[in-house]
């Protein structure tokens, strides 16, 4: 067995300047507060041994993944660690080196044997191995506990804790190797690949299924229309495109069409483009058709006609209503001279009245006069009438019962007359106006129907002469176009029964489409039929059993890693097993759990460990374990497991690092109580920051002690380490 | 015997295609010390996503074919 005689550390970690530690007494304690260099002590052995398999994801240690292994500020940036052991030949001399920038990395190996011979580089790798036969994981189960794994286990998550069980017990690769493999998903991504797989059988499926149907409908429509079942074939189809052909250049004829190049089709195949010719060529001729263009221009004419026959009739009808009228007024009132004449004579005659009123007004005048004077002298005083010139006695008298009655009188009656006469102007003025009137729409009447005229000549290709009647010449027009639209129009219906006709063209075309959609169906069905025996088909058929054997595959490693993880586990549990019970028992010293075994079954979900605990009594004792319960648990595993191993652990010391974590006074004691025991059997490094634990282990321990106190850590200097 | 071959002999004792199955096994290590389970989940993903893209591409076509 190889014991760790001398240690020393430079630039490792929180180290700077180089320390040195030697191990020359039992038990060995590296004591003070935290975060002065006493885990990184440790952490030293391990790398000096181990190089980068301590260091990052490859140590299964989680909060090893961004670990560096050299002190930033070390002087010349290298870290050297330098561990001895004294072995049954001798001292051996392990060294390890690291320089330069590379803070991660596992440094260089020399091996120094006890004889002086040095080995370095691989050489030295494989010399150590040999020499010391131990894994990393093997050290960590059975030569150092760390206070990380120790931190895990007291936690109340059973994954957590499961996982730092295996740690301890060294399985962490498997745990890793069964994680990575869960991961990846495979079996799920195979699984997948199967599922879209029966998808497009699925659809295959479903897709003949609609194929029959279609087929199923094509077929009766073809029956529907007059095709018997045998006739629904591809040498039907060409024959029916040939029938088609001949139709269409008959009718190119028929409408005096005759340069038509038919594509005739020489193979089914060529059907479906013959088809779209034949539609589009069959509209063209058509459109093209001398008879149908015929129509259509006669059509128009007719329309045009028609409506300009109407409109020249109401305009006719117009100007005749306007002249009938005029000459029923001139009838009725005379023409515009007569009036005129009339007019002067009424006018005249109102002149003539207004003088003789004016005259009467002045006799009037001097009769009032004559009356307002006799009033004011001699009343019935004879005298001459201003009026008559007659002598009167009374002439008052007599101008007021004679004159001024039979003047009022009169002029009442002139101006009656005046009023007739002025009536009668303005009777005559308004029939004047009238007459001016209906001479002018009787004029302009005259205009549009000889504007008309014009347009009727136009519409005739003819002039229109003062003996033509334009109605007639229209009517008679319309006459000839009616004959003619009803000799195109019987041609035209014969043609068009050609195209649309019963067995037209377009029947036959209809008949032609409805054979072309029965084969394109029946082989798009076979074409999906066949598809299984596709090369396509085969090489998804291959990645298929690709995909399964690579599940398979994955599966049996999970599988083998699983089982070798448990069988590792169980072996290691049961070699551990009564000292597993014993210290735990003396550690713990639980009221209830007077002794306890450990089991591992595999979690079928995960295929990882999971740890069970049974106390004596058979029930698990996990729900009612404390946290310094489960300090006791880890440490009773490591040291169950290092007893077990015995002389085959070539390593003849322990480490343990910060064991009385969460363990309170009289735990502690038989925790020392333990050590003292392991301490007969095992030299034994303890870290720890407790100052209780310091003092029992000095107090009870009966080994000679070394005690190296951290009593200080600088970033420049490193560690203060002082030997005691 | 280290752990890698017990594992090895596990796999070897499964019966079929032993060979295919300890060459992915050493692949899986090789992951696994370089990379860690990372690097064995990605490996595993990476070959099982070479099969699949093939198988997809070729699902794509039949599905066009139907």
């Amino acid at each position: 067995m190889f014991q760790l005689t001398r240690l020393t550390v430079k630039g490792f970690r929180g180290f700077t300047d180089q320390r040195e530690f030697t191990f020359d007494e039992p038990v060995v304690m590296l004591v003070g507060e935290n975060h002065r260099g006493k885990s990184s002590t440790l952490n030293a052995v391990e790398w000096c041994l181990f190089g980068d398999d301590c260091v990052g994801k490859k140590s299964g240690i989680r909060e090893r993944l961004d670990w560096e292994v050299a002190n930033r500020r070390a002087a010349d940036g290298g870290v050297v660690v330098e561990a001895e052991f004294s072995g049954p030949d001798g001292t051996y001399s392990v060294r390890r080196d690291l320089s330069g920038n590379r803070r991660r990395a596992g440094g260089s190996l020399t091996v120094v044997l006890p004889d002086g011979t040095s080995i370095q580089g691989e050489a030295a790798d494989g010399r150590l191995a040999a020499l010391f036969r131990t894994s990393f994981r093997d050290f960590i189960t059975t030569v150092y506990q760390h206070q990380e794994t120790v931190r895990a286990i007291l936690t109340n998550e059973a994954r957590e804790r499961n996982d730092a069980i295996d740690r301890l017990l060294g399985l962490s690769e498997y745990r890793g190797l069964l994680r990575g493999i869960r991961s990846a998903e495979v079996e799920k991504a195979q699984r997948s690949m199967e599922g879209a797989f029966e998808k497009l059988r699925i659809r295959a499926e479903q897709s003949i299924r609609t194929f029959d149907n279609l087929i199923r409908e094509e077929k009766a429509k073809a029956i529907d229309q007059g095709l018997r079942p045998e006739e629904i074939s591809e040498q039907e189809a060409l024959r029916l495109a040939r029938e088609i052909g001949e139709a269409i250049r008959s009718l190119a004829q028929d409408l005096e069409l005759p340069d038509l190049q038919v594509p005739w089709p020489q193979r089914y195949e060529e059907t479906e483009k013959f088809r779209e010719w034949a539609k589009n060529e069959t509209d063209g001729l058509w459109r093209r058709a001398p008879d149908v263009a015929r129509q259509e221009a006669l059509a128009k004419e007719q329309q045009q006609l028609g409506e300009l026959k109407g409109r020249y009739k109401a305009t006719k009808e117009r100007e005749a209503q306007a002249r009938l009228e005029l000459e029923a007024f001139v009838r009725q009132n005379g023409h515009a001279t007569a009036l005129a004449e009339r007019l002067q004579e009424q006018e005249r005659r109102v002149a003539e009245l207004d003088g003789r009123t004016r005259e009467i007004d002045k006799r009037v005048g001097l009769m009032r006069d004559a009356i307002d004077y006799l009033r004011t002298v001699t009343p019935g005083a004879a005298n001459r009438c201003p009026v008559c010139g007659s002598q009167v006695a009374d002439l008052l008298t007599h101008l007021q019962t004679e004159w001024e009655q039979a003047l009022s009188t009169e002029i009442e009656d002139l101006s009656k007359q005046r009023e007739n006469h002025v009536f009668q102007v303005d009777g005559i003025k308004s029939l004047r106006s009238q007459l001016e009137k209906l001479a002018k729409d009787a004029r302009d009447a005259g205009a549009e129907l000889a504007g008309w005229l014009g347009r009727v000549g136009g519409a005739l290709g003819r002039e229109i002469g003062k003996d033509d009647d334009p109605e007639n010449l229209m009517g008679a027009r319309l006459g000839q176009i009616d004959q003619e639209l009803q000799r195109v129009g019987q041609a035209i219906e014969r043609k068009r029964q050609a195209i649309s006709g019963s067995g037209g063209i377009y029947d036959q075309l209809a008949k032609l489409r409805t054979i072309d959609q029965f084969i394109r169906y029946e082989q798009k069905r076979r074409f999906v039929e066949r598809i299984w025996e596709s090369p396509e088909v085969a090489q998804l058929n291959d990645l298929r059993d690709e995909a399964a054997r690579l599940a398979e595959d994955v599966q049996v490693i999970r599988s083998a890693l699983s089982t070798v993880s448990r069988e590792e586990a169980q072996d290691k549990i049961q070699a551990a097993g009564e000292s597993l019970s014993e210290y735990f028992g003396r550690m713990a010293d639980h009221p209830a759990i007077p002794g306890l075994t450990m089991e591992v079954t595999e979690d079928t979900r995960s295929g990882l460990n999971s740890y069970a605990f049974r106390s004596t009594d058979g029930t698990d004792p996990t729900p009612i374990l404390s946290q310094g319960d489960f300090n006791c648990l880890a440490l009773s595993i490591f040291l169950g497991l290092a007893r077990a191993a015995g002389d085959a652990q070539p390593f003849a010391f322990l480490m343990l690092d910060d064991p009385a974590q969460s363990l309170g006074p009289a735990t502690k004691r038989r925790l020392v109580a333990v050590l003292e025991d392991v301490a007969a059997w095992r030299k034994v490094i303890i870290a720890t920051p407790d100052d209780e634990l310091r003092e029992l282990l000095m107090a009870n321990v009966t080994k000679s002690k070394a005690v190296y106190d951290f009593i200080d850590w600088t970033e420049h200097g490193g560690p203060k380490v002082v030997r005691t | 015997m280290g752990y890698k071959q017990r594992v090895a002999a596990e796999i070897q004792a499964s019966g079929r295609r032993p060979e295919d199955r300890l060459a992915l096994w050493e692949a899986i290590l090789r992951s696994f010390e370089s990379t860690g389970a990372e690097g064995v989940q990605d490996d595993l993903a990476k070959r099982m996503g070479h099969i699949r893209r093939r198988f997809d591409a070729l699902l794509v076509k039949l599905e066009d074919m139907l």
